[in-house]
């Protein structure tokens, strides 16, 4: 797994407690009961912190999955691994 | 704090069994202040699950009617909870047009909360939090200026907190210091269009933490001791003799005055001070009886003098006050000593004296007035040095007579019993929380919970107060049981240590045991790692090692009860009677 999967893992880990490493690889926001706006605030300004990146609560809207997250945290810094 | 290792300390809190329930009320979207509130919280009260309850959304008031008696509330105002124009998400309208109506709507709607706020307060504690945020550019005056309007809108806001603030109940932070501190804004712009939540995240945490030490309200810490050299006064008295020392502006020794000042202060608020100081006792004491000094000499006692190590002197120092090492705080400009005292006293907290470092200096300053500052001054804060002082008398008076029984008698004591319902005196909580050695089982009270006990009939609150011939010790012990079938079951006990080896434990259950008209007391005693002074009153009372939850008849207390001497005066604010 790369960095920013472990990295982004705990960020979600933080925000979903509950949820085992690979329950949150596969998470979306329809297989997460606790994946509400609140959930999607924490998870903006955790990836602000740990990525030092800006987002919009629009940019979560269309960041529904953990993979996807994880390919936006990527293009965000694309030379890590 | 960030909000990741916020949700670390909750996410790791989730078993504790142990709840305790704040309401937070706030007019706007909690978010992460309730998330560092909680963190905040729950790194200080490690054994228990901080749970954060917010109302709903814009309204304070319908919040504050919804809460129940005995809470722990917390309300935080800001801006547009008094008028939503008054904020960036209402577009109300601003200008000279609106302003007579938006301070009229301020003041409206601070006698609403002034009268919920006070409601609740009868029956809950409540800590208060004023704007933090700027006000928008409401009027038309530029920004530089506070004109008039503004001003007005300030002075409504501030006579509303001064009324809350002498309610017993209600404490207000100080929201001005939290927005002065950690560089960042505090108000975020963004957010609050975005989600409704106005601060930026490391003022939330601050904010957090302000809030989270008043709830928690640690006691002040009740005695300094302090070094003389480079600390009280700067120089080397040994070195430079009587005239080198020095502690004024002209001489550039102005921090070591303003030290000497702030330590003054915390002397008429009942802090102990002491000097423990490795050098020649003689010159030393000359220095003293002789110099100019800004500190009261009469405040420093006892002073402790010699070439031995600062470990010892404080060790004595300890004796003389008898208290605890976690109640004191040691100030030296040596990290050596420092660490030495350190070494010896772990749970002492050692803080460096460095003058030479001026905003280091600052910061110390506001850091001591933290430790040892106090809400309210008692009688038994102004009178506990000079029966410290008197001990000394009162050891060397025990000497001198024969027994202890003469010794008890000449002392011509005067106990007075107050049997009462009141729990809203400062004086009979504070020393439930902050005794330990002669405390029946440690538990701790909150305000809102203190308060609580007066609603059941069958309480009741004994407080002494003891004088002697040497002076007054004021209220020094406090009692607190319910009356059932003829047993009192005593739930808090404690006894000041200034007021050991008189028999007012004895005294005390005589005058429950004649006025309650109970047969038997029943004690709810918890060993504790700090009240063997109580185990070691029990086990005297019961002839064998106490276990918890204890019944002591009248027949078998009076079969063992020493003579007691005092002159006992009883004042029933209740009625004692069973009925």
């Amino acid at each position: 797994m790369s960095s920013h999967a472990q990295r982004l893992e705990k960020c979600f880990s933080l925000v979903f407690p509950n949820l085992s490493s690979d329950q949150i690889r596969r998470a979306t926001v329809h297989s997460v009961p606790e994946w509400d706006s609140l959930a999607n605030i924490n998870l903006i300004c955790l990836l602000e912190e740990e990525f030092a990146i800006t987002l919009e609560a629009s940019d979560l809207e269309n960041l529904s999955s953990f993979e996807q997250v994880l390919n936006h945290v990527e293009s965000c810094h694309p030379k890590e691994s | 704090m960030r909000l990741s290792e916020a949700l670390r300390v909750l996410n790791e809190s989730r078993g504790i069994a142990r709840v305790r329930r704040i309401n937070l009320v706030c007019g706007f979207t909690a978010l992460h202040l309730k998330t560092f509130l909680a963190a905040h919280l729950q790194s200080e009260l490690t054994d228990t699950r901080i749970e954060i309850v917010t109302g709903v959304y814009g309204d304070i008031a319908g919040a504050l009617s919804g809460v129940s008696a005995g809470s722990e509330l917390v309300v935080l105002l800001e801006w547009p909870d008094l008028d939503p124009r008054l904020g960036f998400r209402r577009l109300g309208g601003w200008g000279p047009a609106h302003t007579p109506d938006i301070a009229a709507s301020v003041r409206q709607q601070l006698k609403v909360l002034i009268e919920k706020i006070s409601a609740v307060a009868e029956s809950s504690s409540v800590t208060l939090g004023l704007p933090s945020t700027p006000l928008p550019p409401f009027t038309c005056a530029p920004g530089w200026i506070l004109n008039a309007d503004t001003l007005a809108l300030r002075a409504e806001l501030n006579e509303f907190a001064l009324d809350l603030s002498r309610h017993s109940s209600v404490r207000v932070i100080n929201s001005s210091l939290v927005s002065a501190t950690g560089g960042e804004s505090a108000f975020d712009f963004k957010s609050e269009l975005q989600s409704g939540f106005p601060y930026s995240m490391s003022h939330a945490s601050t904010l957090a933490a302000t809030i989270a030490r008043a709830l928690v309200r640690r006691g002040p810490k009740k005695g300094l001791i302090t070094d003389l050299d480079d600390t009280l006064w700067s120089g080397l008295l040994g070195e430079v003799g009587l005239d080198g020392v020095s502690w004024t502006l002209d001489r550039g020794a102005q921090i070591h005055g303003i030290y000497q000042q702030l330590l003054n202060g915390f002397a008429s608020g009942g802090t102990l001070l002491a000097i423990a100081s490795k050098n020649d006792s003689t010159l030393v004491r000359t220095a003293l009886e002789q110099l100019d000094l800004v500190i009261d000499k009469e405040n420093l006692y006892p002073v402790e003098v010699s070439w031995g190590a600062k470990s010892e002197a404080v060790r004595k120092i300890l004796n003389c006050w008898n208290i605890g090492a976690s109640d004191v705080v040691f100030v030296d400009d040596s990290p050596m000593e420092l660490a030495e005292v350190n070494s010896a006293f772990p749970d002492m907290e050692c803080v460096l004296f460095n003058a030479a470092d001026y905003s280091y200096s600052y910061e110390l300053f506001f850091k001591l007035q933290d430790l040892f500052g106090k809400l309210e001054i008692s009688t038994e804060d102004q009178l506990r040095l000079p029966s410290i002082k008197r001990q000394e008398l009162v050891r060397e008076h025990r000497e001198l007579v024969r027994s202890e029984d003469e010794f008890l008698e000449e002392l011509n004591a005067v106990l007075t019993v107050r049997f009462t319902r009141n729990f809203a005196e400062a004086r009979p909580l504070e020393l439930v929380n902050k005794t330990n050695q002669f405390n029946l089982n440690g538990v701790r009270f909150d305000l809102a919970n203190w308060k609580q006990l007066s609603k059941d009939p069958d309480r009741y609150l004994v407080l002494v107060d003891y004088k002697d011939k040497f002076g007054p010790l004021g209220v020094i012990a406090v009692a607190t049981g319910s009356r059932s079938a003829g047993v009192f079951n005593m739930d808090a006990w404690v006894m000041s240590c200034r007021a050991f080896s008189r028999r007012i434990e004895y005294a005390t259950m005589d005058a429950i045991f004649s006025n309650l008209l109970v047969d038997s007391i029943e004690l709810q005693f918890t060993p504790t790692d700090r009240n063997s002074p109580f185990r070691e009153y029990l086990g005297s009372v019961l002839g064998r090692n106490p276990d918890a939850n204890i019944r002591v008849s009248k027949f078998d207390f009076y079969k063992i009860c020493p003579p007691l001497h005092h002159t006992v005066n009883i004042h029933a604010e209740c009625v004692l009677e069973a009925e």
